[in-house]
């Protein structure tokens, strides 16, 4: 009898635990490719280096140790057979044409397109992401154009696009297909310029330095403890990585998200703006731009615009000589003006350009050299 | 390489040598335990503090080989501690066993208060626990779902955590001695400012400003911060419940059904109150102000003195609450860094102004909606439909700010513009201010999906600004049964215009899934159907032609624009973008109806995908939340659980055959709640109507009976030509259901020849229903339809019945 009862309820159990899991993992609920097959563009990676404990990737500071089978931070370079291997080839989901403004580019070939593309993963995870679809994941998860690099540079040629951004998620992320698209973009005369948040050691920088024009970094904040609880990152590495890109040549432009109650003080907007006089920046273009509510930080405001023209105010206290506040349509902000005699040289409505006087990259006024790519 | 099998052969090889020595007579039984209490701190305390320092490396990023050299020490004695816990688990395997074995042995008698009190002191206990514990869950399911996010899946989580936290309380006071009622009731009415306290606690710990928790997260933030009231409120009316039927006053089911008729009365008392009059924290407050008030009156027996100045005190209070209440207090502490001004609540929202950095901005349950400087969202908005019509005149704007989205309006030649928003709140926070326009507005404050239905009037475009499907509420007015009411109010050629989410620069699987919904709905009404990927995702339909050619549109209007316009925006690259959506939906998914909100459920999946490495942990602890009950719920109350689950369900499905039959769900929701509360208080109230042992066994088979016969005739009852008698006839549907499992609660708990018990049977029901409520609103409905949902409920009845006639062999 007792065994009977026993039976009876072990009976309940299991039904319960099945039709539990029938129920809650339903396929369709965690389903991740309906639509199409998985293209993950396998690659040995660079930088990889073996250790104790496994293999180390020095792409980026997270320097990830990783073992048979691990997956890195980014979400990109996987362990198979004791290689590291990076799963970004050749396969972007993402790809777009896009003003090389919106990037925001406004010191290197104004008014021209740029061909962008992004693979899935980033190495930072920041709360504001406004691609964390792609940049939280990773490659075998999404749904992937088949683009080789010598693909990426022959759409380019025939859209007729100056550049390849390498843009969204975060082209560090997808190091190996971006240099190798890059160096064969810059042997096509096609510019290269990244999109990126500055998070890379120094050697595979250096490298990357050689075939890069132009560099849009993200200074997220300039306070550690914030870029720790915002981005999951440390801001020194991004300090340095500015550095070597600027030692390196390349054209490089900053921006600088205000996320309210998170980076709007005024005393870190000075201290970031010091430094950057400080270390060489002055005549770097700086980029104030407004957040808007999205990912995980929801229940904020837009950034307020009296933040940002006081953020502009303390960036010109400083000695920062170009200062342009974005995501703000019909702000007055945009256009370029002559550091010397502050006469408008590049007149911008949004995307734009009204009017570029700069000739042989000077002012037409007083003849002093703007700073940047022009032509 | 970790030494798993080495250490953890030596620890067994030092246990047994160390053993040897005991039983040799070298060592004491307690010097032996000495030395492996010894080895067990020590080996706890390094891995413990290795790990420590571990979790500080890498959450603040130190370098440092020491730092990493940690990690061996972590992973080696935490394998001798693992061992060794082995080990002192086996010593104390008796102990651990009485754990979980309930003795019936230590018994005390439950206080004899029948000399002291009346029936109605006991009703009156009854009732206030019913109501305190109603308008507490009330109350703080309206924050917790401004704090996580609102979405279906939370309030599915929310409620299962209230009652599975209930059940435990319940389960738990059925083996417990502690019996002093006038302290139990102390605790209860103390326990809502606890949760309160765990809330504003865990919320500042790990919640960043502005943040919106994962689900994970959300998880368990719900259960911690529900289990302190829940547990003590299921606690409190078990014993009361007792100590009613123990001195003859009440039997269980009569209780129960006082304890109901205080929810029903929370139901209405709380909804009565938000529509403007009181606020969220108001509410609480004088809700435990009265219920302490009645606890001294009836547990403290004060003299005429103390009970003057106990009332005068309670009045002040009220008072106080009324006039400075605690809402702004609260709100500024969960919406930090806002400058709060305002905080109001309305039976749909609370709507909250606040300041940051001299700018004002106005949020709708914790998201913003009105900000300064908004020429994207407002021209967006407006314009890409607005430009598809050749001559638009009659307008109507659906939700949104009015005063933001008329100043592009207007640059139109419209003679008319509706304006319609439900809640009336909102309506008089956006209309404070004189803006151009206003006279050739109508407002219109009433349910969009009713209004849709009702109006004679035709409109040239119908824009829609809610936010995407994300509840089943919202879902509504993304149906092809709302799609096709609005064609029907669309003169010829008629634009309609709607925002289900945000454009990206890449739309996963989820999104596209979602979209693909929204998107086969659309066409299945609409010939024409252009997405727009501005910063929000427009889907524009009609049955004319349309043209993503917007900046060549704006131009031969001679419409001038800050944000849409060939400034910031490129016909060539609109047309790419559009063209890029298209190529992402799924021409072959199934459309979105009332009776099957699969856009809410995709919604939901493409939510969840924000945190995609925490949505595995969240579910396992959906699944240990919702199947734990099963394992302690006896066999024999499985009918209970079973009815309970499908009652819950059921009341689900009528919420949704309401909507779609009447189209307006809000004030009926109200009317639904209460009559299956008032048929659980019946049944449990009036006397069996079936021979006390066959009950039960009967009661399902009507059940079952039931919801079939229900899941057949009940979409003849929606499309019936009057929604009134519909309504009528599927609110007095819902009293049968109600009616039978109130009586079979009320059979269960009082037939002596059982062993059950009622906190056995009343922990069944609770867990029974929080199952109920998230099973098939989340999955059930939205995957399977509301006819299968019905079958499946009667499955689940079916399945009871067969435990009724296994187990309940009286």
């Amino acid at each position: 009898m007792k065994g009977r009862k026993i039976s009876k309820r072990e009976f309940l159990k299991r039904c319960s635990v099945v039709s539990a899991g029938f129920v809650c993992f339903s396929p369709e609920m965690l389903r991740e490719n309906p639509f199409s097959e998985q293209k993950t563009g396998l690659k040995l990676a660079m930088y990889q280096e073996e250790t104790p404990r496994g293999i180390m990737c020095r792409i980026c500071p997270n320097e990830c140790e990783l073992k048979e089978g691990e997956v890195s931070k980014c979400n990109n370079r996987k362990v198979i057979k004791s290689k590291l291997y990076t799963m970004a080839y050749g396969n972007p989901c993402s790809v777009n044409i896009d003003p090389i403004e919106k990037k925001p580019f406004y010191h290197f070939f104004p008014g021209t397109r740029a061909y962008s593309i992004a693979t899935a993963g980033c190495n930072l995870a920041c709360l504001n992401c406004q691609n964390w679809s792609i940049s939280q994941t990773s490659p075998d998860k999404t749904r992937n154009y088949t683009l080789p690099p010598e693909k990426v540079v022959e759409e380019c040629l025939n859209l007729k696009c100056k550049s390849i951004a390498y843009t969204y998620s975060e082209p560090v992320s997808f190091y190996e297909y971006s240099y190798d698209t890059a160096v064969l973009a810059k042997a096509a005369g096609i510019k290269n310029v990244f999109k990126s948040n500055g998070y890379i050691n120094r050697e595979p920088l250096e490298k990357l330095c050689g075939v890069l024009d132009a560099a849009n970094i993200d200074l997220k904040s300039f306070s550690e403890s914030t870029y720790l609880r915002l981005s999951g990152g440390k801001l020194q590495p991004v300090l340095e990585s500015l550095k070597i890109y600027r030692d390196n040549g390349v054209w490089l432009e900053i921006t600088n998200l205000i996320v309210p109650t998170w980076t709007d003080k005024p005393e870190e907007i000075r201290n970031m703006c010091r430094w950057l006089y400080k270390n060489g920046f002055a005549s770097t273009p700086l980029h104030f731009s407004r957040f808007y509510p999205v990912y995980k930080l929801e229940q904020l405001p837009p950034t307020p615009l009296n933040i940002l023209n006081q953020a502009a105010k303390i960036a010109a206290e400083e000695g920062i000589q170009y200062i342009y506040i974005g995501n703000v349509p019909g702000n007055e902000m945009a256009d370029t003006r002559c550091p010397s005699c502050n006469t408008t040289v590049i007149k911008r409505t949004g995307y734009r350009i009204d009017f570029n006087k700069i000739t042989d990259g000077k002012c037409p006024s007083c003849g002093k050299k703007i700073d940047g790519i022009w032509n | 390489m970790y030494h798993v099998i080495s250490t953890g052969t030596a620890v067994f090889v030092l246990y047994l040598i160390c053993h040897f020595f005991y039983k040799s007579g070298f060592l004491s039984l307690a010097d032996h335990r000495k030395i492996w209490n010894l080895i067990l701190a020590v080996t706890f305390i390094t891995t413990a503090s290795a790990g420590l320092i571990l979790a500080l490396k890498v959450t603040y990023k130190w370098e440092n080989s020491f730092f990493d050299s940690l990690l061996r020490w972590h992973v080696e004695t935490g394998i001798a501690f693992s061992f060794t816990g082995i080990i002192h688990l086996l010593w104390h395997l008796t102990y651990f066993k009485n754990l979980f074995t309930y003795k019936k042995t230590l018994t005390e008698e439950i206080p004899v208060y029948k000399q002291s009190y009346t029936s109605k002191h006991f009703a009156a206990n009854l009732f206030f626990i019913g109501y305190l514990s109603s308008s507490v869950q009330l109350l703080l399911m309206r924050e917790i779902l401004n704090i996580s996010g609102g979405y279906e899946l939370i309030t599915g989580t929310f409620l299962a955590s209230w009652l599975i936290s209930s059940a435990a309380g319940s389960y738990y006071a059925g083996k417990s001695l502690f019996n002093n009622l006038k302290r139990i009731n102390t605790f209860f009415a103390i326990s809502p400012i606890l949760s309160l306290i765990m809330m504003i606690l865990f919320h500042r710990l790990y919640i960043n400003p502005g943040e919106t928790p994962s689900f994970l997260t959300s998880i368990i933030f719900n259960i911690l911060v529900l289990f302190p009231f829940c547990f003590v409120s299921g606690f409190v009316f078990i014993k009361v419940l007792t100590a009613a039927k123990q001195n003859y006053i009440y039997n269980s089911g009569k209780s129960f059904s006082i304890e109901t008729t205080g929810g029903i009365a929370a139901g209405l008392i709380v909804t009565l109150l938000t529509s403007g009059i009181l606020n969220t924290y108001q509410i609480l407050a004088i809700s435990v102000i009265i219920f302490l008030l009645f606890l001294i009156m009836m547990y403290f027996k004060p003299d005429f003195n103390i009970r003057l100045i106990s009332i005068a005190a309670s009045i002040i209070l009220i008072l106080v609450s009324i006039w400075q209440g605690p809402d702004k207090f609260f709100r500024q502490i969960l919406l930090k860094g806002i400058n709060v001004e305002s905080s109001s609540d309305t039976p749909y929202g609370n709507i909250t102004k606040g300041i940051y950095e001299l700018e004002e901005s106005t949020y709708y349950n914790h998201r913003i909606i009105r900000w300064k400087n908004d020429e994207i969202e407002r021209e967006e908005n407006i314009h890409y439909a607005m430009l598809q019509h050749d001559n638009p005149e009659k307008i109507l704007l659906i939700s949104g700010d009015p005063s933001s989205c008329i100043n592009e309006i207007l640059k139109y030649n419209v003679k008319k513009i509706y304006y319609v928003e439900r809640d009336p709140e909102l309506v008089r926070t956006f209309m404070t201010e004189n803006f151009p326009g206003k006279e050739i507005m109508a407002i219109q404050n009433v349910d969009a999906y009713s209004f849709i239905r009702k109006t004679h009037e035709k409109f040239d475009i119908v824009i829609m600004i809610l936010p995407p499907p994300s509840t089943i509420l919202l879902n509504r007015y993304y149906t092809k049964e709302f799609f096709e009411n609005v064609k029907k109010k669309l003169n010829d050629g008629g634009i309609f215009a709607c925002t289900p989410g945000s454009a990206e620069n890449y739309y996963n699987y989820q999104s596209a899934s979602l979209y693909s919904v929204i998107y086969n709905t659309l066409a299945s009404v609409f010939k024409n159907i252009l997405p727009v990927a501005g910063n929000k995702l427009y889907f524009i339909s009609s049955d004319n032609e349309l043209s993503t050619n917007i900046c060549s549109l704006l131009e031969k209007r001679g419409i001038k624009n800050i944000y849409v316009s060939s400034d910031y925006l490129d016909d060539e690259l609109i047309k790419m973008k559009s063209n890029e959506i298209l190529s992402i939906i799924d021409y072959k998914t199934q459309i979105n109806t009332i009776k099957r909100p699969i856009a809410c459920f995709h919604f939901q999946s493409y939510n969840l995908t924000r945190d995609l490495g925490k949505i595995v942990p969240a579910f396992v602890i959906m699944l240990i939340l919702f199947f734990l009950p099963v394992f302690t719920i006896k066999p024999v109350n499985f009918p209970m659980y079973s009815a309970a689950a499908s009652l819950a369900g059921f009341e689900i499905l009528i919420l949704m055959s309401i909507q779609s039959s009447a189209g307006n769900i809000y004030h009926l929701t109200g009317l639904v709640i209460a009559a299956i509360m008032a048929g659980l208080s019946a049944g449990a109230w009036i006397k069996p109507f079936f021979p006390e042992k066959k009950h039960v066994k009967y009661s399902m088979l009507i059940l079952l009976t039931f919801y079939l016969i229900t899941g057949v005739i009940i979409n003849r009852i929606i499309l019936m030509n009057s929604p009134a008698v519909a309504v009528a006839i599927l609110l007095v549907i819902s009293l049968i259901p109600s009616f039978i499992t109130g009586s079979i609660f009320k059979v269960m708990t009082e037939t002596e020849s059982t062993n059950q018990t009622p906190a056995g049977v009343y922990s069944s029901d609770l867990a029974g229903s929080a199952l109920g409520f998230i099973a098939i609103s989340g999955v059930t409905v939205p995957l399977a339809g509301s006819l299968n949902t019905m079958l499946i409920i009667s499955g689940l009845i079916f399945i009871g019945f067969i435990f009724a006639l296994m187990f309940q062999k009286y």
